[in-house]
């Protein structure tokens, strides 16, 4: 296991081309668990590419442990990798996908078939090693996959290219659970690439969010949820998004639509009000807003909870809250004064407190 | 699937026997002499002989020839695979300038008629003394059944995975490890299928072999339509060396047999 550090990546595939990458730092503990989160096109791919050595980034470093190993090749780094669907060599049986790695750097046949026993018990696919690829379930197959990455014991690096995307929605979370299982137990270093935020958000300790080639927060799920850095992020993480509307903040209030919704210490000036569907509420006290939609979300921990889509001053948002009695289209609006987020040129204002 | 109906089974029969009726009248002929043959009607054969084929075997003039044939078949394919093989792989995982247009390109080659080039290849073979050699008939060939090659295997590399490389790559193996080790035993089946269509292209292929050789390496279907003498038509014995020809064929159809619906599956055969 190993601690990855990578400084600055750039990357573009032809020159001249638009950059994949600009300016990526990245950070991994060791023994740690990483996700890496982002829309299609946001570089993620490309930056485990660069992790693996099977690209060179235009610039930047990469180091494990301090060694600097930006042009070493992907077997001098030690690292595996598990694909979005399982690659396997097809002509050969579970074992023997599982011990070829270790075949391959010299392991005689007795050390190969302990340690292929030990990973299969821990992934409990024991059962399956006479199979071929061709006979396993796509779930099953997938296991073996994971398997092979985890075979080496002096494997540095296991990264995770969206690795449930193929696997049917019942078996992603045993698949799940098996990973983290073994993550813990062996304490190894993964980076898990994903453009799931509920995988990233249960999956990891901590996330980095890509978006078009820029690391915008790395953070603990609670962190990217309560205080994204970024608007980008803001809107990324949550289902729905953040709700982020255009306001100002004068002589200490902040203010929308010419009404008060709560006092900063920010500086006075035009900024986006960020706050979460579940930190407003639709009803009695507050801004007038003029209610859109209401949609039943079903019942939460025993609540009726339902999703409410409103307009404040001519800006969608969205409100979830409990549903205790019909909602009129003319209502207030609160908002926690307290956890509204200030936004100037996309980053957040730190010194926001209220 | 329901069992077929009665009439189509017997549509389909009628079918199979209406194909098969040439082929058992060269079987036919082949065991009788050419004094049955030529004496009158006669379905099933009254007095059959092997001795056509026997002579078939022993005559130098007939068993060379298919040495021949064998010689620059296999070479032929051979030739072919090596080429394709790699010019596949690069077209299936490369994009470069112009890529398309010269994938296109190689199927061009093929929609001249054989006839065109027969000219160039025998002013050329004659010039570096390749006539007359199993390699001329071997690399003119080529011509055509490289780019049916390189056509055919693109599409089975292109179905395997590029996630293939990438993993070979992070295990540490090296490119020739990964080419000869790893993908050409997951596209064997496509290999078969591309061996079995050169083969069938150059085995029944006659206006080039007969334009680039003379004695020395005759193959067998120019022997085949040369056999006229002064004693007539060897009805017998040329028939015989039919049937013998058809074997081959036969038999990397039988090899091949479970690939090729997966080559014609992908629309590249």
């Amino acid at each position: 296991m190993a601690a990855i550090r990578a400084s600055s990546l750039h990357h573009r595939y032809q020159p001249g081309a638009p950059p994949v990458l600009e300016g990526v730092d990245l950070e991994l503990r060791d023994g740690e668990a990483h996700a890496v989160l982002g829309g299609s096109g946001a570089g993620k791919t490309t930056l485990l590419h660069l992790l693996a050595g099977l690209l060179r980034p235009s610039a930047g470093t990469i180091e494990f442990d301090g060694r600097d190993l930006t042009a070493a090749s992907p077997a001098e780094r030690q690292v595996a990798q598990v694909f979005q669907f399982p690659v396997l060599y097809p002509a050969l049986d579970v074992a023997g996908n599982l011990g070829f790695p270790l075949v391959n750097r010299g392991w005689n046949a007795a050390a190969v078939r302990r340690r292929v026993g030990e990973v299969a018990e821990l992934l409990s696919i024991a059962a399956l090693l006479t199979r071929k690829p061709k006979q396993l379930s796509l779930f099953e197959r997938q296991l073996t996959a994971i398997g092979r990455a985890l075979v080496r014991p002096d494997v540095a690096l296991v990264l995770l290219d969206e690795p449930l995307t193929a696997v049917e929605p019942a078996a992603k979370w045993r698949l799940r659970q098996a990973l983290k299982t073994v993550q813990g137990e062996l304490g190894l270093t993964m980076i898990y690439v994903t453009h799931d935020q509920t995988e990233a958000l249960t999956f990891a300790e901590r996330i980095t969010l890509l978006h078009h080639g820029k690391a915008l927060q790395t953070g603990s799920p609670e962190a990217l949820y309560e205080q994204p850095a970024h608007e980008a992020v803001a809107r990324f993480i949550g289902s729905p998004g953040m709700n982020l509307v255009d306001g100002e903040v004068s002589a200490g209030s902040i203010r929308c639509n010419g009404q008060v919704l709560g006092a900063t210490a920010a500086a006075d000036g035009r900024c986006a009000l960020g706050f979460r569907p579940e930190w407003a509420a639709v009803g009695e006290r507050g801004v007038p807003v003029a209610v859109r939609s209401v949609r039943a979300l079903g019942t939460l921990g025993g609540v009726a909870t339902g999703l409410v889509t409103a307009e404040l001053g001519g800006q969608a948002i969205h409100v979830q809250q409990r549903l205790d009695g019909p909602v009129g289209s003319q209502a207030r609006l609160h908002i926690d004064p307290s956890r509204i987020l200030l936004y100037r040129n996309g980053w957040l204002v730190t010194d926001a407190t209220g | 699937m329901s069992a077929p109906n009665g009439k189509a089974h017997w549509s389909l029969y009628l079918y199979c026997l209406f194909l098969l009726a040439p082929l058992y009248w060269l079987v036919s002929m082949a065991v009788k002499s050419n004094r049955d043959i030529l004496g009158g009607l006669e379905l099933v054969p009254g007095d059959p002989t092997l001795a056509n084929f026997v002579e078939v075997a022993t005559n130098p003039a007939w068993y060379g020839a298919f040495v021949n044939s064998l010689t620059y078949v296999c070479l032929n394919a051979a030739l072919s695979i090596t080429v394709a093989l790699p010019t596949a792989y690069a077209f299936s995982r490369y994009r470069f300038l112009g890529d398309k247009q010269l994938f296109f390109w190689l199927l061009t080659n093929r929609m001249a008629p054989p006839a065109v080039f027969l000219l160039p290849f025998f002013q050329l073979y004659s010039a570096v003394g390749l006539f007359d050699t199993p390699l001329a008939v071997a690399l003119a060939h080529c011509l055509f059944t490289v780019p049916l090659a390189v056509w055919i295997l693109e599409g089975f590399v292109s179905a395997v995975p590029k996630e293939l490389d990438e993993m070979a790559a992070i295990d540490g193996h090296s490119f020739p490890f990964f080419f000869f080790r790893i993908l050409i035993p997951v596209i064997r089946g496509g290999i078969g299928v591309t061996l079995f269509f050169c083969f069938m292209f150059s085995w029944v292929e006659l206006l080039i072999a007969r334009t680039l050789t003379a004695s020395e390496a005759k193959p067998i279907v120019v022997a085949m339509t040369r056999t006229v003498s002064a004693s007539g038509l060897d009805w017998g014995v040329l028939a015989a060396a039919g049937v013998l020809t058809i074997l081959p064929g036969l038999a990397v159809v039988w090899f091949v047999r479970r690939h090729l619906a997966k080559g014609f599956a992908m629309g590249r055969v």
